[in-house]
């Protein structure tokens, strides 16, 4: 009895949290409660994970995710050493021309690695606040992919665009996310081999447009 | 300084939680690349940085914001899983040490079948239950319903959230980690 009126609070708790009905200490209190024990973040977890997919039953709100993967374009021989040669020289200038744009006020440093050393991806630009809508995103070479993966996300990651390419930077063409209305995403690029099987995941890569004040 | 060793400190504590959801619902060797991508994106966010002061983020509380992002990140890699993977190493993939068969997995219009049929058979024992899921899945929103109903948003968003914990007990005892 007193685990069912136990189980009865947490539950009532839950969904006052979610509908946002908490004061701010409150909130406090049931976050921290959350975040220290595995049975309260699993049932929130649970919860949310239940309204969101109502949510895309009934087409409000759905998860945004493209459909179908894109045919990797044959590479032609001198294609692709411009691939090689052309491309990383692009990359190193928008690096040096980039780089100082992206470091604004307030903006936080490169986010720690919250688990093993990892070196994926290698992501250039965009990252972190921007003052123009990126129309181009560049990254490294990485010497033993035959293609790449490029995936375009929301702030929550949920994918908003997905494309195969074997240069690396891509250009955002017709039909693509306008990235000046999305405002704020994620972005990534994995490493495919010959197949177009996965080598590596790459590091999800956030930026943010914020243009300037004129 | 302290300020920041909060910071790390929160991180810290929401990883491991992260870390819990996603072990039951990934194969071992994805969940540290899941949550990493995850934790990545909270990061930027600096929610660590204020806690306290951040009510909501993008319209949701900040843990709860947090636990949307983990959702998404699974979402993809099964959607990844879906579309890199062949047929065989699928099966491998997608198996999850419970051996249940986590809803992030099911295609949209199993999902949709499922929980409908879940809905189904709680609305023989709880036809109200049944109503206002249905009208959820519709497209109503929990203040229209609540508008028909004549009750108290607040009132009618419980009810509802214990109508979803009876079906999240239906799905489980289906088989379906949700």
């Amino acid at each position: 009895m007193n685990e069912q009126t136990s189980n009865d609070g947490r539950r009532e708790r839950t969904a006052a949290y979610l509908a946002g009905e908490l004061s701010n200490e409150e909130r406090r209190r049931f976050e921290d409660k959350t975040l220290s024990s595995d049975d309260l973040a699993s049932e929130l977890y649970s919860e949310i994970n239940l309204v969101e997919s109502f949510r895309e039953i009934a087409g409000d709100g759905k998860r945004s995710r493209s459909v179908g993967r894109p045919t990797i374009p044959r590479p032609v021989r001198s294609k692709r050493r411009l691939v090689h040669i052309a491309v990383p020289v692009a990359a190193a200038i928008l690096v040096a021309v980039l780089l100082p744009r992206l470091t604004g006020d307030g903006e936080r440093g490169e986010a720690p690695v919250f688990r093993g050393h990892r070196n994926p991806g290698q992501p250039i630009a965009p990252a972190g606040i921007i003052e123009n809508p990126p129309d181009s995103f560049v990254w490294f070479a990485d010497p033993n992919a035959h293609s790449y993966q490029f995936e375009l996300f929301d702030s929550k990651m949920g994918l908003l665009h997905e494309e195969t390419t074997v240069d690396t930077m891509l250009v955002l063409g017709e039909g693509s996310p306008k990235v000046a209305e999305l405002r704020q995403g994620v972005w990534r690029v994995s490493s495919l081999d010959e197949n177009g099987d996965l080598l590596t995941r790459g590091e999800a890569t956030p930026f943010r447009y914020s243009p300037a004040e004129p | 300084m302290e300020a920041s060793r909060e910071a790390d400190i929160w991180l810290d504590r929401l990883r491991d939680r992260l870390i819990a959801i996603a072990c039951r619902r990934l194969p071992s060797d994805s969940v540290e690349d899941v949550v990493q991508d995850a934790m990545r994106i909270v990061f930027e966010r600096g929610l660590a940085e204020r806690q306290g002061e951040t009510e909501t983020v993008d319209g949701y509380p900040p843990v709860a914001w947090c636990f949307q992002v983990l959702r998404n990140v699974i979402g993809n890699y099964y959607q990844k899983a879906r579309t890199l993977s062949r047929e065989t190493v699928l099966d491998d993939a997608l198996a999850t040490p419970s051996g249940r068969t986590p809803l992030e997995m099911l295609e949209s219009s199993d999902l949709a079948r499922t929980i409908k049929e879940a809905v189904g058979l709680l609305e023989e024992g709880d036809p109200r239950c049944g109503r206002y899921l249905r009208l959820l899945m519709g497209g109503s929103t929990p203040s229209e319903i609540a508008g028909d109903e004549r009750l108290k948003a607040d009132v009618l968003y419980r009810r509802v959230y214990r109508c979803r914990a009876k079906l999240r007990g239906l799905l489980e005892d289906k088989g379906i980690l949700v």
